[in-house]
């Protein structure tokens, strides 16, 4: 049977005729330039867009926590293959952060639906931890720990959430069949390679 | 673009022209025209959503009124309109649930049983387990998105989540 291709019609139309041009705060509801800050709520870990006044009122809440864009290369990072075993973590690409709701160490790695999450054992964490300092000062809920371990890669960066949420984001777009396809992990590739370029560019700014 | 005579046009081709037409609208450059269309759409819906609003009133308050409704949803013209209207019957896990059970039988034969996660305002997560039986390659998944689609055009999007362990061993094998 030949298929026509109609396929969320009714949502698309109805968002079409809904949607307003400007993008607005989702706090006070004020008109806001392209680029604007972003809140993460703790609890749900849903983002939100803020003007500068919100995101500044609200930024250092118990709620809410500001994301700023941030990208630091890990050099010298201390993780054996064993070590990383220990974390029993399915797949070679996982970002773990401190989470206020779990009250702990939260891993979340991607996949065709988006991020699936697991807890991450304390001691294993811990141990991370104090053969890496720079972990120590993880802000929770905002810094996370991006692991790419693919293909022999052992590459570890100390990024703000919304990097690895956009890393999800982009997997589920590319991601074709049952095992995502080359086209997926072209994506991640890409991804990495921006990055990379963006830890040296910041590096450069931070001197 | 020109519009096609109704008698021989299928509500598919219709549906699927609406949407495509929605997204040119989405991509035209001039933001006055944009708005104009915009205010006229919504004009039009809203003048047939009354009138599909006190439609389904009388009919609800009619003794046989379940039993029409049951009779319209069978129809796929009027089910069209109710969907875009947010006006079926039947919830959207009540549709996703109901053509899952239909199909479940002949997506298992073929190596992949459906469970229905969460449905939500916006979206819907649908989880695939393999059962060692799949086919390879795109064609099964897309056949279960698309019958899917179907059944809740008015979600955004249905999210198709695999029971990753068996994938990701593969993948790293």
């Amino acid at each position: 049977m030949d298929r026509i291709q109609a396929g969320n019609w009714a949502s698309r139309l109805r968002r079409f005729i809904g949607a307003s041009e400007d993008e607005h705060c989702d706090f006070c509801a004020q008109a806001i330039p392209p680029r604007h800050p972003h809140l993460i709520e703790r609890a749900t870990r849903n983002f939100y867009c803020a003007c500068p006044q919100c995101a500044l009122l609200l930024g250092a809440s118990e709620r809410f926590a500001g994301v700023g864009a941030h990208t630091q290369m890990l050099r010298d990072f201390d993780l054996s293959d064993a070590e990383w075993q220990g974390f029993r973590i399915p797949i070679d690409l996982a970002f773990i952060f401190r989470s206020t709701s779990s009250q702990g160490p939260v891993a979340v790695y991607p996949g065709p639906a988006g991020a699936t999450e697991s807890q991450v054992a304390i001691d294993a964490w811990s141990r991370l931890i104090a053969a890496n300092p720079a972990l120590a000062n993880l802000d929770p809920d905002v810094e996370a720990l991006l692991v790419n371990r693919m293909k022999g890669a052992r590459e570890y960066y100390l990024v703000s959430i919304d990097r690895c949420y956009a890393l999800t984001g982009l997997i589920r777009k590319h991601w074709r069949g049952l095992s995502g396809g080359a086209e997926a992990w072209e994506a991640v590739r890409d991804f990495f390679a921006q990055l990379r370029d963006g830890a040296e560019t910041e590096d450069a700014a931070h001197g | 673009m020109s519009g096609q005579p109704r008698e021989t046009e299928s509500l598919e081709q219709a549906l699927a022209r609406l949407e495509a037409l929605t997204a040119a609208l989405e991509r035209v450059a001039d933001e006055n025209a944009r708005a104009a269309v915009r205010e006229l759409l919504a004009l039009l819906l809203d003048l047939h959503a009354r009138a599909l609003e006190r439609f389904s009133a009388i009919i609800a308050e009619s003794a046989d009124g379940a039993a029409l409704f049951g009779r319209f949803v069978q129809d796929q013209d009027v089910r069209a309109i109710l969907l875009l209207h947010g006006l079926h019957p039947q919830s959207v896990e009540h549709r996703l649930r109901e053509v899952i059970a239909r199909l479940q039988p002949q997506w298992s034969a073929r190596g992949v049983h459906v469970d229905l996660m969460s449905v939500g305002e916006t979206f819907a997560i649908v989880q695939l387990q393999r059962n060692g039986r799949a086919e390879p390659g795109d064609a099964l998944r897309r056949e279960i998105e698309n019958a899917l689609t179907d059944a809740a055009p008015d979600l955004d999007d249905i999210l198709i989540e695999m029971d990753m362990t068996a994938v990701y061993a593969e993948t790293a094998a």
